[in-house]
């Protein structure tokens, strides 16, 4: 297996098993966000109570939901709520991780001692009520969900990358480094940010999974999408009631979601060890120049490049 | 002439379809101090590894490796687990990583101890008292409430030993258990292999790479290369007439460049301590 | 990014006229003292002192061993004098020029020095190649000419196959790695080679061979070395001078021969009665 590992990281990537399974995964979430702004098997939103809980038929593909609405077509539209999240989630939640880490991990003293308390505190505040709060004073909807879920694992990303930073800081090569004449900013962006680029993205791919997971909740207790915008957790919210009598009806968003997050879980696990050269072999050597220097870039550009720009749907942010 | 504490006859070890050990053969004395010797890659880190019944996974032995009247060779890893600790104890070159960080000395010392005795506290805190003294450890209370962090590297290299030695071990097994320490606390711990081995008790095999801390411990000394033991003799002879041309690099990287002008005093007393009888005066002082 | 200007050197007029005289690396009243954090709660920080008022001069071409046990202050005080952490008083003066990390990215410094570590494991980026961790110190000081040109010659010298480049440290082992180590800390052509336990990681038979690799550098470049190390050992190989150093405190200092043949101290007569000889 790793005797024949390729080269790169993006073929690693692609030949382990688990990172085919997760980019064939995100590439359907992010196929069926971008297909639903142009078409969907029927209108989501309307509803009818004479076709009501309606089984699979050629019309519905997966039937109807207790008020008549075509369930396939919510399934569709819901995934753009899905990838805005998710997308959304990472951006804030790296951003803010990676500045927490940096400042709490390689700052002065003055700024370092008091950053680690308050991230110490920030972990020990619920997302949830924070998210709560954040929709008490702007209302709720896709930005109070983004924002919860983007402070709430930014600062947990930030205390692992920041003990990982202060970890490889000790590192003579880091010391050899700046022997060599090298500013503080390049050994950050050479030796460090690569450094703690598999961890990094591990946390985010996990925290993307989770955002998934939180906006689920969250629409489900009703600080989410607003009621006009369908997606998968409200999508079970709406359902879960009669799970007992049309189980159907639940299992899609359920099996949605299930496979959304374990796709993101497993390519942070596929990603950390695609980006490890030690694991290339002999044979690493190939794709030095562009493996090694620009990991970070790799790493996040294989993340954010995937679902695209984030499509700006109708009706999404009102 | 006593039984040999151990005896390896035809011992061969393949580990991935690579043969790392050739057909090796010696035997060790009761209470005899053997050293092995080599450069990195000479298999005499593996041959440890094969007497202590800790290679790697797949790894294939053949031959037979005899401790007392017992046969190592394909026995399973419960049997091997009780082997350690209790007949053959074992010292690293780092006790940093030997030791556990989160407990206490006095704990670690005493663990292979209380895994084949039931001790109560009180017994095992007395035992621990026991053993850092054996060891040469000053302020033994102190010493067995302390964790590894808080005590110096020659400490916890002692610590270690005391660990290894516990269970009154027949083979003790040191793998460079010098190499990371200064010169002067390095010393002293080959002053204490020494004395723990005084006596038929104990053997030891003691492992480095540097010639010259040999000199200081071994009787005899195997010589290896490419898993092969190339030469074996007693220390004086092979370091005063070495045959083959590893042991005379050896001998060179471990001499060095001669120093202009004479060796002081004391190291030329040091050289004479190869011999048994000043090794005996030098352990009952 | 990296193009921060070098800082104007403020004391170019105050520097003394590069003679004889000049001693290539001095350092007066020099020491460091750490903080300690508080391990217990209502207990005060406090404060350990690494180097006590060391006072060195190392002259133009000359190889000096700095030796000490742990904790003897021996690698602060290298640091000190590649600026690379700030002395808690004491000055550091690089031929004749100030070296304080405070106020000076040290660009001028670096140019003229180079380092090697101790662990061949550590000293080396995981994620990068061979030849980009050579090209280091070229990059950094934005040295002019053709890069990997430098290091291609630079891995012959060091006798490793030119292909080396495109490899990751893993792939080698650990004597190769301190030949790589030595190559990046000489490509850019520094005056001053420190090297911090350059062989203490090797077994003694490759030992030799990186020892007599860095005196023929030492020859043939013109090198000025500064050797830190603990084992007394390999000091006639690499040095004309010893300094030893205990407690973060200078014991003695004199000429190789001297140190091991007639010690004035009781504690230099420790270190080198306690090395190991063949009988």
């Amino acid at each position: 297996m790793t005797r024949s590992a390729p080269p790169t990281a993006r073929g690693r990537l692609i030949r382990s098993p688990r990172g085919l399974f997760s980019l064939v995964v995100l590439a359907l979430l992010l196929s069926a966000a971008l297909i639903s702004l142009v078409w969907l098997p029927d209108d989501p939103n309307f509803s009818s109570a004479y076709r009501a809980w309606l089984p699979p038929s050629p019309e519905h593909w997966l039937g109807t939901d207790g008020s008549g609405r075509d369930l396939a077509s919510r399934l569709i539209a819901g995934s753009r709520v899905t990838v805005l999240v998710v997308l959304g989630a990472a951006v804030v939640s790296g951003a803010i991780g990676l500045v927490l880490a940096v400042l709490a991990g390689l700052g002065p003293r003055w700024v370092r001692e008091p950053l680690v308390i308050l991230i110490d505190v920030l972990i020990a505040f619920p997302t949830l009520l924070l998210a709560i709060m954040l929709a008490a004073a702007y209302g709720s909807g896709i930005p109070v969900v983004v924002a919860a879920v983007g402070i709430g694992f930014g600062v947990a990303i930030g205390r692992v990358v920041r003990a990982e930073l202060r970890q490889l800081a000790r590192e003579d090569y880091v010391l050899a480094a700046r022997a060599a004449g090298l500013s503080r900013w390049a050994v950050l962006r050479t030796h460090l940010l690569p450094g703690v680029a598999p961890v990094f993205t591990v946390q985010l791919s996990l925290s993307m999974g989770l955002a998934i997971l939180a906006e689920a909740g969250l629409s489900y207790l009703g600080f989410g999408a607003p009621p006009s915008v369908p997606s998968w957790g409200r999508m079970l919210a709406e359902t879960q009631a009669f799970i007992s009598v049309h189980p159907a009806v639940v299992l899609w968003p359920g099996l949605a979601i299930t496979l959304t997050v374990l796709a993101f879980t497993l390519l942070g696990d596929a990603l950390r060890e695609a980006l490890d050269p030690r694991l290339g072999g002999e044979r690493s050597a190939a794709g030095a120049d562009a493996g090694s220097g620009a990991t970070l870039g790799t790493a996040t550009g294989l993340i954010a490049g995937l679902p695209g720009a984030p499509p700006d749907g109708p009706g999404v942010d009102r | 002439m006593t039984a040999p504490a151990l005896t390896v006859s035809g011992l061969t070890v393949a580990i991935g379809g690579t043969t790392l050990l050739h057909d090796l053969s010696f035997a060790l004395a009761p209470g005899e101090r053997l050293g092995f010797i080599g450069g990195s890659g000479s298999g005499k880190t593996l041959t440890a590894l094969a007497i202590s019944g800790l290679l790697p996974e797949g790894a294939e032995v053949h031959g037979s490796i005899r401790l007392g009247d017992r046969e190592l060779v394909g026995l399973g890893e419960r049997e091997l687990s009780r082997v350690r600790g209790d007949v053959i104890g074992m010292v690293f070159q780092e006790p940093k990583s030997a030791l556990n960080p989160l407990r206490r000395l006095g704990r670690q010392m005493t663990e292979s101890l209380a895994l084949h005795y039931t001790l109560s506290r009180a017994q095992r805190r007395e035992a621990a008292l026991r053993l850092a003294a054996q060891v040469g450890l000053g302020d033994p209370e102190r010493i067995v409430r302390a964790y590894p962090h808080e005590v110096s590297g020659g400490q916890r290299q002692r610590a270690a030993i005391a660990a290894a030695i516990s269970a009154s071990p027949g083979l003790l097994l040191a793998d460079e258990p010098t190499t990371a320490l200064d010169v002067t606390v390095q010393r002293g711990v080959l002053r204490l292999l020494r004395e723990l081995t005084e006596g038929d008790e104990c053997s030891l095999v003691f492992i480095t790479h540097d010639l010259a801390v040999l000199a200081e411990i071994a009787e005899r000394v195997l010589v290896f290369d490419r898993g092969r033991i190339v030469e074996q003799g007693p220390t004086m002879r092979i370091v005063r007439a070495p045959e083959h041309a590893v042991t005379r690099a050896l001998i060179a990287a471990a001499a060095g460049p001669a120093v202009p002008g004479a060796r002081p005093r004391s190291t030329v007393e040091d050289g004479a301590r190869g011999s048994d009888a000043e090794v005996r005066d030098d352990c009952n002082a | 990014m990296t193009a921060t200007p070098e800082p104007v050197p403020g004391r170019e007029g105050s520097l003394p006229a590069p003679g004889a005289a000049t001693p290539l690396v001095e350092a007066v009243g020099l020491s460091k003292r750490y903080r300690v954090p508080a391990t217990r709660l209502f207990q005060r920080a406090g404060g350990t002192t690494a180097l006590d008022g060391v006072d060195l001069s190392v002259g133009r071409g000359e190889s000096v061993a700095i030796v000490g046990e742990s904790g003897s202050g021996k690698s602060t005080l290298l640091r000190l004098l590649l600026g690379l952490s700030p002395a808690s008083s004491g000055v550091v003066r690089f031929d004749g020029r100030e070296v304080d990390p405070a106020r000076d990215r040290l660009l001028w410094l670096r140019r003229r020095t180079g380092i090697v570590f101790q662990d061949p494991y550590s000293s080396f980026n995981p994620r990068r190649t061979i030849g980009q961790t050579i090209a280091e110190p070229l990059v950094a000081t934005r040295a002019p000419g053709d890069h990997r040109a430098r290091v291609r010659a630079m891995l012959e010298r060091v006798e490793l196959p030119a292909d080396t480049a495109d490899r990751y440290p893993h792939e080698f082992s650990g004597g190769q790695r301190q030949r790589i180590a030595l190559a990046r800390a000489l490509v850019h052509g520094p005056e001053l080679l420190l090297a911090d336990e350059p062989v203490s990681a090797l077994d003694v038979l490759v030992r030799g061979r990186l020892i007599e690799m860095i005196a023929g550098f030492r020859r043939e470049l013109g090198l000025t070395l500064v050797t830190v190390t603990h084992d007394l050992g390999v000091v006639p190989q690499l040095a004309e001078r010893v300094v030893v150093l205990r407690g973060g405190a200078l014991v003695e200092q004199g000429p190789t021969a001297q140190i091991f043949t007639a010690p004035r101290e009781a504690y230099t007569r420790e270190l080198v009665g306690a090395l190991p000889r063949l009988p």
